[in-house]
Parts: C-alpha cells; structure tokens; sequence
C-alpha cells in the first residue's frame, strides 16, 4: 500500500471497494479512481493508443492523456474515460483498454519495435495500394490496433437532462482565483452561480501545503465554501465543468449529477447539461502542468510535478518510495519539500535552469536529494514503472539515478480553451512563457492562472479584482505565505534516449514533429493533422504546446510568430445523451394528437407520422391480410356508402377585419373578396419566386370574416407567410389572423351516405339539403343538441362529401356520437391512405406534388390564376422558365399491362431512347391502387403531359429495378364530369 | 415519483378569447379594458389579460358584457379549446421549470410578465397566476408531450396532481 498513515482529504471511515481489471481493491471516499490504483500500487493502466506502450497515471485532473479506462459493465460501460476525473465509489468497475491479451503483457506492443514504420503519416503513405485492401484488410486491422476503449454497444438505460440558469456572476472554478471572485460577488448580493469540475471546492488549494491568512490552504478553502452556501443568492454547483461559450452570454456547463454513483439516484439523471445566461463571467480555471519532452517520459511512474502533490497532499498517496524531479520551474523543488516533508526520499533534482533561487536548492540539498543544475534527464530506464532516471549536465555523458517515480514540471498552460470559443485567440507572453488571453468576448473576464498569474497571492488578488470588476465588493485579500514561481521555458532534451512524447495520447513523438517539419508542414494546424498532436479526449492539455514549440524551433521562428491555438467546445467530452437530454427516442420531438385519437387507437388505427402529428393511416379488421386490402376497402366503401376520417391536422386560420378580402385577394392566385358569405372557394398561393406554396378551401363566414385552412405540412409555414404579408409588405390593411387550428376538431364525412349519417348529429333547425346547403356552402351550424359547429360541403374524395368541425373539446364526444347514430348510414372509418387514394382517384395535387418546383400551370391550376389583380408571385411565375412549354406538368397513368403495380419515383422515358439523364420526360409522383378501377394508377409530372394522353412510355425505376410500359391519360380517373359531388 | 410533493400540477379550464386590435384601434381597445400592450399580465375587472404580441391579448374568463363593446375595436377569436393551460407550483416549482422553461423565473425577475416561448420543444405560453405559481398554456395537442416533460422533470422533487375545482 502506498496509502500515508494519515493526512489528506478523504474519510478513512468510509471504506469503498472497487474493481480494477477483475481484481478487487480498497480505497476511500474521497479518493479518484488514479489516486486509489495508485494507493494500491497499481502504476500501469492501460497501453498506449499506437505503440501499446504501457502507461501510467500522468496527471491528477482533466487534462489526463494516460489513464483512460473503460468505467461500469453492460449497457452502462463508457469507454475512454478519465481515471483521474472519476469520484470512486463503492462497488467501481473499471477495465483497462487498448491492451490485448492483457495490461502487462500486450501482444500489440510489437508495434513498438516496428516504430520507426509507424511514424507521422504512416498509414496515409502505407495502405495506399492495392485500394481493395482497405476496406477489407487495413482499416479492420487498423481499428483493432488503434483503439481507445468499446462502446457499450447497448441502449444507455440512464436518463440525461438539460436545464436552465440565470445569473449575474458565473466563476469557473473554485480555485484561489474563483473563491476570491465568488466571494466578492457574493458579499454584494449578486446572484452568483460558481461551477467545479471536481466534486470538491477548492481546486489547487486542496492539493497545497501553503497557508493563507495562517491556516491551511485547504482549511482556508472549505472555510471561503461555508460562507458562499451561506448566502442565499449563491448557488455552489460541484462536478460542473463548465463546457462551452455562446453569443448572448450564453454558457453550457455539464453537471455530473450520477457519475459518482454505481446507477443514478431514483427519477435522477446521470448528466445535466444546463445552459447558463451570465450578466458575467469569471473563468478562473486555473492552469494545466507541461510535460518535457525527453526520452521515457511516458514510462509509468513518470507524471506531474503539481499531481505529485495532489496525491500527497490531497489524498495521501504517494506515488513512488524514491522520487526524482525534472524541472523547469521552482514548482518542480516544491514538490520534493512537500515530498520530503511526508517522510519521502527524493533521489534527485534536476533543473534545466543554470540559475535556482538559492533558498530552493538547499533547502532540497538538506533532505538529501542529489540536485543538477543546468541539467537535463535523457532516457528513463524501466518498462511498466520507473526503475531509474538517465542525467547529463552536458549534454553527452549520462549519469543514472535509480528512482521509482519522475515528477515532471516544464511549465503551466494556462487553462484558456473557454476564451477562444468565440474566436478570440490568445497571445504568447515571454513572462510566463505561455499563451495567455488577450481579447475576451463581451461580459467575459479571467482570473488567476488561467490568465497566466502562477503565484497563490497573485491568484487571490486577481480574484478579488475579477469578482469586484463584474459587480462585487472590494474584498480584503488574504495574507498567502510567500512562495517561488520562477521558472524558464524548456520544452524538449536535446540528445534523448528513446522515444520522447509531445502528445502521450496520442503516441505523438519529438520525432515525428521534426518529420512533420521536414516533410513541409510547417503550420500548426498541418502539424497537428499530419501527427494528430492535441487531438482527442484530453486536446493535447499536457503537451500539444511543446510539440508546436518543437516545431517552432525547428523552423526558426520565435512563439510569437506563430497563430497562436484556439479550442472549440466543449471544453472536455461531453456525452451525447446530454446535448439530447429528454428528447431521444419516442421523445425526440414533440408528438401532436388530435382530439379523435384516443378513440382511433380504440378501433386498432394504425398511424403515421406527418410532421408532428399522428394521424390514422387506416384501420385494419380482422382477416385482412394486408394494408393494401384495408386501404382499398375503405376507399371503395367511401364510394359506395360513406366514410369519415379526421382532418383536424389541417392548418386552419381565423382571418378578420375589413380588408381581410383584399389581403386574400393578394395571397391567393384566385379571387376571394368575391366570395360570397357562407360559401367556401379553393384556392392556391405560390411563393414569391412563382412557384406553388400552398393549396386549401377558404370559406367566407362573415363580411369581415374569413376561415382559410391550409395542408398539414404547410399550415405553420403558410401562417408564418401571411404575417409577413401583413407586417412587412402591406401593414396599411386592416386585417387580424390567428391560428385557430387546435381550437377546432375537423372531421371529413364522404361518400353517398354522408348527409344521411351527418343528419344524425346536426340539429333540425338546419337543412343540409342539397338545395338549402350545396356544393362549396359553409356555414355556423349547431349539432347534438347546440354544439356551436362549422359545416363546409367540401370534397377532396370526389363525393358528396362535407368537413365538420367542432370545438376541440367535443371532437371525442362528436366522433363516438357520429358513428354510433348513423351506424346505419354504413359510416365506416377511413385513414390517410384511403384519402390518398381518393383524391389520386380525383386528380387532385398533393405534398407529392406541391413539391416547391411546380407552378399553377405545371399542376394544371393555371386557369385559376387571376388576370384582374395583383397577388403574391405573380410577376415571377410569368418568368420563361415558368412558363416553357415543355415544363413537366401534371398527366395521368395507368400501366399498359394493367395487371403491374407501380411505384412512385419511377422516370418516365420515350421507348427506345437510351436511359440516361439528358433523355428523362418526368417522374411519377403518387400511385396506388385504385378499387374503382381495379387496377394501379399513377399521378405524375411529365414534359407536355396533358398533350399526350394516349402515348405509351417507359416507366424506369432503376432502384427497384423496374422497367415497364404505361399509358398516359388524364389525371382525373373517377367522375371527371364531377356529377358525384352535386348530389 | 419521488417522495413528497415538490411540485403540484393542476389542469386549468378556463374561457380564452383571443382580442386582436383593429389597425390603429390598440390604444382605445387598450384603455377600455385596461390591458398594457406589452409582455404583461394586466386587465381589470376579474379579467387577466395577457399580452401575447404587439397588439394582442389572451383575455381569461371575459364576461359577455366586456366582449360586447368590442365590434370595431378588435377581432375576437375563441381559443379556449385551443390551449390546455397547465398550472404548477409548490417549493421546487422553478427548480422543476428549469429543465425546459428558458426564462429567468427568479421571484425578483418573472413578476408580471407573459412570455411566448418554447418548453422542451413545444411552443407555451407563460405567467404567473398567483405568486410562485405559473401558468403554462400550451396548444391543446402537445398537452400530452408537455405533461410527459412535467412529470420527468418534476419527478425527482415529487409530483402531485391535484384535481380540477
């Protein structure tokens, strides 16, 4: 056990097991999944993504490149993540990934041996030839190799959310920085809402023996916490990073509700995904510790100099028996006192630096470790843990240190990803050696080390000043022991001893980046395509500078001289069940239900989906053996008797005032301040460019008073059109509209029978005769009893027919009544497809039709278009592309031998030309089976179709594979003389 | 459901009459029945009105009286069967709206005002009808969508329904 008799955060009492690669271990709350396997000197967890070289713990946070694990079995494994990041609890299981057979002994590690073949652009440049091996040899192979942990394969049974907050201070970690900020928000009264990756507050003073205002970090931490959850107008919100930065001042954070729990508490998710609306916003985020590039510096055991002490100090772990440190930075020294300080040897100190704060040096002289100045650390020794370190002071002649573990510290990035979400892009300081921001986004501000400030006073007092700038009260800084925060840059060892990573994820080396260079692709974004460096889960936090550093370097060119990086969001992964949260499945967008659809679902409909509404498609019986057999008998028996389906999904508009006439008059191509009152008319609409929009009947209910309805597929479009009509083109007309489509129940009854069965509902005081209610007639009626009712003798089947609507909350009621009573009329129930079929019957254009590319004329419509006036598209529908002769148009058609069933989609070709694009005539839009005619029929668009009925052409349907002979005809199959409807 | 009863939800049937001005008739139509023309709950006289766009009101439960005078100064439209009006409230009523409501419900922010906006997807409209307790009025064929994201998101608070009065 490499556990500490005592010290640290975490609660000896509470005792976790978990299960690391099938074995059981012990660790305590308050431990990380890495801290615990490191407790139990567990160093090697997992193998490297290229190399399969093993790898250990490299950090303590969420710029981890190693120690991704697969976390939880079955359908709730998730692969790749972050040993580092993951709260332990009781009953943990985690799999190492990437190995095969195992962890330690790694079948794949051969690609190691064949590295000098798997360098940058390997696989571009060797999986070229012969191409059919791709698919079937390279790229299986290859995604076994490379891998980075299995997905579950499975359903995730866990539910996500999203949710939103408001507030006038946001701060981004709880660090120095971030508590100062809160604090000083918080103290005004702002309401201040503080995010924290971790599952505790604190940040870096949990992992720090300074003192501030003579306590203990940490205690002075948990003191500054207890005050914040003291006032009313903070909201503390742990394991929440904050992802992402949009326009507005709009935040996405990620919290963590249930990853800490082997399943998520009861009616809880796992994530939550908020969208935070900050007035401001401190990101005090902090900074993430650079690795140095030298030969070994991903052997096991080799990490951090800052996750050193995290471990030490924050969860009582340490990490090696005899530490040594290379460093550029005094960081590096502070992490052998604290390491001496616990009773742990330090075997060396080697600084890269020629000049150390004297102080520093003996201090690390009198534990006893060795120290080299001016020095660098060449090679590592040892294969799944650090056995010794290799160190030159000048650069030839190598001294070896044994030692079982190497802190690393060559300098901080600082964590500014957040800043340049927006674009903004950072700038290089030669201060601190490091891109720090430089334009923020409007209401956006950054404290402490995120904003290049390395020192703990220095971190405190730009919090204070971030916190009092957006809003908060000057707050008395806290007196912080004094400390060093030298350092010089150094990015990589000059004559290394095997491979030296700039990017440990990715398998990225020191030599691949001179090969990138080499090879011309000098700019940081072709280096990192070429080589992947700072790709993947952890963007390359720990060593993606180093590598653009190299090359930098390599070509001659100072930091400054190079587009500094920028990162999208999200910030860190982020599932994908979380950007859905609720809305997957069945719940992926909101289902709309008419209000005759308990009692559709009550005589088996089936439905379907148009947009969001479900609506009855048909309505099978018993021993019928297929849809089509259903949909025919309906359809023949709308014919025969009478049917009644439900168009309450229809658009329907409430349009009002005095120039409700005029204004119709311009959206329709057809007439409507003619209209009588009480008379319905259909009309048609195109859009500005000339094309069809939109067709329906518009009925006149009062001289200032007119009920347009619209298709199912267009009524929020057309209702979004004729506001800008009215706001934008004409504000000057008195008219007012509102949709009043869920006010109302609208049922279709159709068929010979249908007045008798409607007899049965509408009240006596009404004659729907044919004389005293014909053809087109629309009127305010009343039914069972004096049900305020609307009564239109519309018909889209070609039949007597009329539309009945009924307000909503009688649409049930009616529809049971309705087929109760005139049970006797023969009323049967009819769905969509019935419809379909009655109208292709009828000729009548539909969605299939008014497809956005057909005109008036094209869909034999164009007699309506109104020669007296004025109306929306007009003017471009008379363009000469519009108007060609030879524009496919509407036509009927039947197959030649009338026994084939056709398909819609099918192109239609002159027999005998060559099938190729140039020679198509048109396609057939709608088909199905007519049972007034016994066989199939077809609408479709075709060059000069109503000129040549009677022609016989190829319908070719190359994806299903047919290829036949029909007849073009007229597009009105049924009653052409429309006798049926006048009746 | 959880335990408890963080949330409480009820039904709401209530008459809804859509007042649309008649071009340049806003002002008078406003004076006469005492409604802002803006984002507001106002009205007098029993009446909530709810201002829904520039010129437009939802009016709750208007007498025939109040409706009457009104021929040349707005059209009318009925909508009280084109909206269910869901009402919620109890001790985590916000934390609840949070996972779909995109408005800052804060005591001190979401006073009077109407807002036109979209929940999970559905398109609502919101006010407070008595402090800490809103009203949601959504077009009657989300409800059964929109009571799907209540109960998910209430869940976890607990969820009662109480019955209509």
């Amino acid at each position: 056990m490499s556990r500490l008799a005592e010290g640290g955060l975490i609660e000896r009492r509470k005792a976790l097991q978990f299960r690391f690669d099938g074995r059981t271990y012990r660790g305590f709350s308050g431990d990380t999944l890495a801290s615990a396997l490191l407790a139990n000197d567990v160093v090697l967890v997992g193998r490297s993504f290229k190399y399969h070289r093993p790898r250990g713990i490299f950090t303590a946070g969420s710029d981890e490149p190693n120690a991704l694990v697969e976390l939880r079995r079955g359908a709730r494994r998730e692969p790749n993540t972050k040993a580092t990041t993951v709260e332990l609890f009781d009953g943990l299981e985690a799999w190492s990934q990437n190995r095969f057979p195992s962890r330690a002994f790694d079948l794949l590690s051969v690609n190691n041996l064949l590295s000098p073949f798997l360098t940058a652009g390997f696989y571009y440049k060797s999986f070229m030839w012969p191409s059919s091996w791709w698919e079937k040899v390279y790229e299986p192979w290859i995604r076994r190799a490379a891998g980075l942990g299995r997905a579950s394969g499975e359903a995730d049974p866990d539910t996500y959310e999203k949710a939103h907050a408001f507030c006038d201070v946001l701060v981004a970690g709880s660090g120095p920085a971030g508590l100062m900020a809160a604090l000083s928000a918080g103290r005004a009264g702002a309401r201040v809402i503080l995010c924290e990756e971790d599952f505790l507050f604190g940040g870096r003073l949990l992992s720090e023996t300074y003192a501030i205002a003579d306590r203990p970090a940490a205690n002075w931490a948990m003191n500054a916490v207890a005050e914040l959850r003291s006032l009313s107008n903070v909201r503390l919100m742990p394991r929440t990073s904050l992802v992402a930065v949009y326009d507005g001042n709009g935040y996405a954070a990620l919290e963590r509700v249930g990853d800490h729990l082997a399943i998520p508490a009861s009616h809880q998710p796992r994530q939550r995904l908020w969208k935070i609306v900050a007035g401001r916003a401190v990101i005090a985020t902090g900074c993430h510790e650079r690795l140095i590039a030298f030969g070994g510096n991903d052997v096991p055991g080799v990490m951090q100099a800052s996750a050193i002490r995290t471990f030490l100090n924050r969860h009582a772990v340490v990490p090696g028996r005899s530490v040594s440190l290379f460093t550029a930075t005094d960081n590096g020294w502070r992490t052998a006192a604290d390491l001496a300080r616990a009773g742990i040897g330090v075997a060396a100190v080697v600084d890269s630096r020629r000049h150390v704060n004297p102080a520093l040096v003996a201090a690390a002289r009198r534990t006893g470790a060795r120290v080299f100045l001016d020095a660098q650390v060449v090679g590592v020794r040892g294969g799944k843990r650090v056995r010794s370190v290799e160190i030159s002071t000048d650069g030839h002649n190598a001294l070896t240190v044994p030692c079982d573990a190497l802190g690393v510290s060559g300098g901080f990035n600082p964590a500014l990803g957040l800043t340049s979400h927006l674009g903004a892009r950072p700038r290089w300081s030669d201060a601190v050696s490091a891109y720090v921001p430089d334009a923020l986004p409007p209401g956006m501000d950054v404290a402490g080390a995120a904003r290049g400030i390395f020192s703990l006073s220095g971190c405190l007092a730009d919090g204070a000043r971030a916190g009092a700038e957006a809003g908060g009260r000057r707050t008395e800084v806290p007196v912080a022991e004094g400390e060093c925060s030298d350092l010089e840059p150094f990015w990589r060892t000059k004559r290394s001893r095997g491979k030296a990573f700039v990017d440990l994820q990715n398998d990225v080396t020191e030599g691949d980046v001179i090969q990138a260079a080499r090879e011309g692709f000098i700019s940081g974004e072709h280096l990192k395509r070429y080589t992947t460096l700072g790709m993947a889960t952890d963007q390359g936090k720990t060593g993606a500078i180093v590598g653009q550093m190299v090359l930098t370097a390599l070509t001659g060119r100072a930091p400054e001289d190079v587009a500094p990086p920028i990162a999208r969001p999200p910030a860190v992964p982020v599932a994908i069940g979380a950007y859905a949260g609720l809305h997957r499945g069945r719940d992926f967008r909101p289902t709309r239900l008419t209000a005759g659809h308990a009692w559709a679902v009550e005589r088996g409909a089936t439905f379907t989906e148009t947009g969001q509404w479900l609506r009855a498609q048909w309505f099978a019986r018993e021993g019928e053996k297929d849809w089509l057999e259903t949909v025919s008998r309906e359809a023949a028996h709308v014919r025969a008797a009478a049917g009644i389906c439900d168009v309450s999904t229809l658009g329907k508009i409430d349009i009002q005032g005095r120039d409700a006439g005029i204004f119709l008059d311009r959206i329709y191509i057809n007439s409507f301040s003619t209209l009588p009152v009480g008379k319905a008319r259909y009309g048609v609409m195109l859009r500005e460019d000339g094309f069809v929009m939109d067709d329906g009947t518009t009925s006149r209910l009062g001289e200032d008073r007119y009920f347009m309805t619209t298709t199912t597929a267009n009524a929020g479009r057309v209702m979004q059109h004729l506001e800008f009509c009215h706001q934008v083109l004409w504000p000057e007309l008195d008219v007012q509209m509102i949709s009043v489509t869920e006010q109302w129940a609208q049922y279709a009854v159709a068929g010979p029978r249908s007045r008798d069965a409607l007899r049965k509902v509408v009240d006596r005081a009404f004659d729907i005769s044919d004389a005293a209610f014909p053809y087109m007639a629309a009127a305010g009626i009343t039914v069972c009893g004096g049900i305020e009712a609307r009564l239109f003798r519309i018909s889209f089947s070609g039949e007597l027919a009329y539309e009945l609507a009924v307000p909503a909350r009688y649409g049930d009621a009616l529809i049971r009544r309705v087929m109760d009573t005139a049970a006797d009329t023969g009323l049967a129930p009819y769905g969509t497809e019935a419809l379909s079929v009655l109208r292709i019957e009828k000729g009548h254009p539909a969605g299939n039709e008014l497809n956005g590319q057909t005109t008036a004329h094209d869909l034999g419509l164009g007699r309506l278009m109104s020669s007296k006036k004025d109306f929306i598209g007009r003017v471009l529908a008379g363009r000469q592309a519009l108007t060609a002769p030879d524009r496919p148009s509407l036509a009927g058609f039947k197959p030649v031998e009338r026994g084939k069933r056709m398909r819609g989609g099918a192109h239609f070709f002159v027999p005998g030309i060559r099938i190729e694009p140039d020679h198509v005539e048109g396609h057939m839009t709608s088909v199905c089976f007519s049972p007034a005619l016994g066989h199939w029929i077809g609408l479709g668009l075709l060059k000069r179709g109503p000129e040549r009925i009677g022609e016989h052409l190829r319908a070719y349907d190359p994806v299903r594979d047919e290829d036949f002979l029909v007849e073009v005809c007229s597009p009105i199959f049924v009653d052409p003389e429309g006798a049926r409807l006048r009746v | 459901m959880g335990s408890g009863s963080g949330v409480r939800a009820r039904l709401s049937a209530r008459a809804i009459v859509a007042v649309l001005a008649r071009k340049g008739q806003e002002e008078v139509l406003a004076a006469r029945l005492g409604l802002l023309d803006a984002p507001k709950r106002s009205g007098r006289d029993g009446v909530t009105a709810l201002g829904i766009g520039p010129g437009r009101w939802l009016l709750l439960d208007p007498s025939a009286d109040q409706l009457a005078g009104l021929t040349d100064l707005a059209s009318l439209s009925d909508q009280s069967d084109g909206y269910a009006v869901f009402e919620v409230w109890g001790p985590s009523v916000r934390a609840a709206l949070a996972k779909g409501v995109p408005l800052d419900l804060h005591p001190a922010v979401f006073t009077d005002s109407v807002a036109v906006t979209v929940i999970a997807h559905i398109g609502a409209i919101v006010w407070q009808s008595a402090a800490d307790r809103f009203a949601i009025a959504v077009f009657r064929s989300y409800a059964g969508s929109f009571w799907h994201w209540l109960c998910a998101s209430a869940a976890e608070f607990g969820l009662t329904v109480e019955e209509q009065p």
